[in-house]
């Protein structure tokens, strides 16, 4: 099989490539990121893409872009993660297969349930699986190509439960709370700033922010909010920042 | 399925927590407003001193109200040294707050016959008041989780300094006119004014104490990165290329233990537990000598830390004792809703005698035993083959804080 690898970790990256070609015959290639891979994909066709979820330079660039509050919600680009590479391997291949390749982390698991819910990802892999070797990488890279269910088990806590409301019902249901979320995770932290980054009056985003926190209740049955909704939304946006600011994100829930 | 005996190591937390907790509000608001409550009393010296030169005394209410001014000048240095009365808290909260009501009944009980209440900015002495009450109004004084109580008593206080000049008035002043009543309302609208106050510097303290929160669980979550960014996909990466070796594919599982482990505290560190990454911890530990035959989804839900610690430590003993004793092979089924967790584990081990859940030595009556101050439970549902455990845990808590007591005592 023809694999495009996207991984930062070049200590890692290497030995598995090498297995992958050494041991079971694959054509593998290696790329840091996902900008490299949409490059990539340009130039060449891929029968599975195995693609990690966050690039440490990427997100300590964009971070840093964010703190110094140089990101705009409509113009810049937004935080490049392996969900952009997923998109641009499904805008150039129809019909191959992706595989995520992750060791699974809090601040990953919205990024998992919005793979599987809103992109069709059915083929997880932790970086850890098994003995550590490629073989369970390989198995489901085998099942994304066949277009078959693969589910590492230490992966599958990350995904939804049977008749949980999806991310896309809830979190991000409305454009108007969508924004406030995204600014939020931009470090707005009231009203003001809220509407300075959103151009949503204060007003609404008074009425809003309350209606936010009963989607988060309602997205995540265990939260127990406290007595500010703006400060638990706030909260909950600063800690999942490089999900409600993902560029892919915004693609698909603008 | 057998059991840890006691004292084998259980996931006792390394990570130190800042909690929303009264206890941090209190100290939060100690550090910053501690020189309040001296500046308070010494407020109230110079209204006694100012009163006893100004207002038209008897000439024993000019020496005792000096008397009294120069007391509490003492009583603010002595305070600005140790600590005022609701830091002190009990009998020194009442002493002062009686305080509050009495020397301006006794001020007005020596001003001469028809002179009390006649300035229009306020009666004499009943500022007196304003220190107790600003500090009443953002202190912690009495539990936050008692918030009904707090307003009662708050209401209580104010009430009764706001009646207070009204009723001096009738009493002193014979025959009170209307400059009497102006001037005892004028006072009360210190009073609340003093109140209003100590409401904003205690909005002051508590987001100043949620902010050291945020700001160590930032710090935890930087480190919880670089773990995974570093220690973890190095650690990754050199079984993938020297795995081959029994030594160090064994130093190497040593080596992901511990970062598991310290991940899974930082994980509990958290208010909000992000139970995904919990279970996927806990599983990954034990992927390579369990066969994981079912495995729950729980995507972006997260526990309260007191039923995430529970989870966490149920999860680890269950698959520890699978995994010494049971069979080769381990079910987990956990749901949630908005009322319950419900965790269910099955081995297929030799099974297990459900007595072992009152023996104190055993670590599932230590589980048992902190589901319980959850209000919840932990059963053995009895199996033709190997063992089922079951762990209950209502998700609306009200005694959440025992088991984090226990639990860190421990």
């Amino acid at each position: 099989m023809r694999i495009l690898l996207v991984e930062d970790h070049s200590q890692l990256a290497g030995p598995i490539s090498r297995e992958l070609v050494g041991e079971y015959g694959h054509e593998v290639d290696w790329v840091r990121d996902p900008l490299e891979a949409r490059h990539q994909l340009q130039n060449k066709r891929y029968e599975v893409a195995v693609v990690d979820l966050l690039y440490e330079h990427l997100t300590q660039q964009f971070d840093a872009r964010r703190l110094s509050r140089r990101v705009s919600l409509t113009g810049s680009q937004m935080l490049i993660t392996g969900l952009s590479a997923v998109q641009a391997f499904r805008e150039h291949v129809t019909t191959g297969g992706v595989v995520l390749w992750t060791s699974g982390e809090a601040n990953r698991r919205l990024h998992l349930l919005f793979a599987y819910e809103d992109l069709g990802i059915r083929a997880y892999c932790s970086k850890s699986a098994g003995t550590g070797k490629a073989d369970v990488l390989n198995d489901t890279m085998v099942a994304a190509a066949n277009r078959q269910s693969h589910v590492d088990p230490v992966l599958n806590a990350y995904l939804p439960a049977t008749g949980h409301r999806s991310i896309g019902d809830t979190l991000l249901r409305e454009e108007s709370k969508r924004a406030i979320w995204r600014a939020l995770s931009l470090g707005a932290h009231t009203r003001a700033e809220i509407s300075a980054v959103t151009g949503y009056s204060e007003r609404t985003i008074g009425n809003l922010v309350p209606r936010m926190l009963d989607d988060l209740v309602e997205f995540d049955p265990g939260f127990r909010p406290g007595r500010s909704p703006l400060g638990e939304v706030a909260s909950y946006a600063s800690r999942n920042w490089e999900f409600f600011l993902d560029d892919a994100v915004r693609a698909i829930y603008p | 399925m057998t059991l840890q005996p006691q004292g084998q190591k259980d996931d006792a937390h390394r990570v130190r927590v800042l909690q929303p907790s009264e206890e941090l509000e209190r100290s939060t608001t100690q550090t910053l407003v501690g020189t309040l409550e001296s500046a308070a009393v010494l407020f109230q010296a110079i209204v006694l001193g100012l009163s006893a030169v100004i207002d038209p005394y008897i000439p024993l209410g000019r020496v005792l109200m000096a008397s009294l001014a120069i007391i509490h000048l003492g009583a603010a240095y002595v305070i600005s040294r140790t600590a005022g009365p609701f830091a002190r808290g009990g009998y020194w909260v009442a002493v002062w707050v009686a305080l509050a009501f009495l020397v301006p009944a006794l001020s007005a009980s020596m001003i001469e016959r028809g002179f009390y209440a006649i300035n229009v900015g306020g009666a004499q002495g009943v500022v007196y008041a304003n220190g107790p009450v600003l500090i009443a109004a953002f202190y912690p004084w009495i539990s936050g989780s008692r918030p009904i109580i707090r307003w009662s008593v708050e209401a209580l206080l104010l009430l009764g300094l706001a009646v207070e000049p009204f009723i001096l008035v009738s009493i002193f002043n014979g025959d009170p006119q209307q400059v009497n009543y102006i001037s005892a309302a004028s006072s009360v609208v210190w009073l609340l004014i003093a109140y209003i106050l100590g409401k904003a510097v205690g909005r002051m303290c508590r987001v100043a104490a949620q902010r050291q929160i945020e700001i160590q669980q930032q710090s935890y979550d930087e480190f919880f990165n670089f773990l995974h960014s570093h220690v973890k996909a190095g650690v990754a990466a050199v079984r993938a290329e020297w795995g081959n070796d029994a030594a160090m594919r064994e130093k190497l599982s040593e080596l992901e233990q511990a970062v598991s482990d310290r991940r899974i505290d930082l994980l509990l560190a958290r208010q909000h537990v992000p139970l995904a990454a919990l279970v996927s911890e806990r599983i990954r530990a034990f992927t390579g000598g369990l066969k994981i035959t079912d495995s729950p989804r729980v995507g972006a839900v997260t526990v309260s830390r007191p039923v995430g610690i529970l989870v966490s430590r149920a999860l680890g003993d269950l698959l520890t004792n699978a995994a010494r004793y049971g069979g080769d092979s381990v079910a987990i089924q956990l749901s949630v809703d908005t009322s319950r967790l419900v965790l269910v584990v099955a081995d297929t081990g030799r099974g297990i005698d459900p007595s072992v859940l009152h023996d104190e030595s055993t670590s599932l009556y230590r589980l048992r035993h902190d589901a319980e101050q959850l209000g919840g439970s932990l059963d053995v549902i009895c199996e033709p083959v190997g063992a089922r455990l079951r762990l209950f845990v209502p998700m609306k808590s009200t005694s959440s804080r025992k088991i984090q007591h226990a639990h860190i005592a421990r």
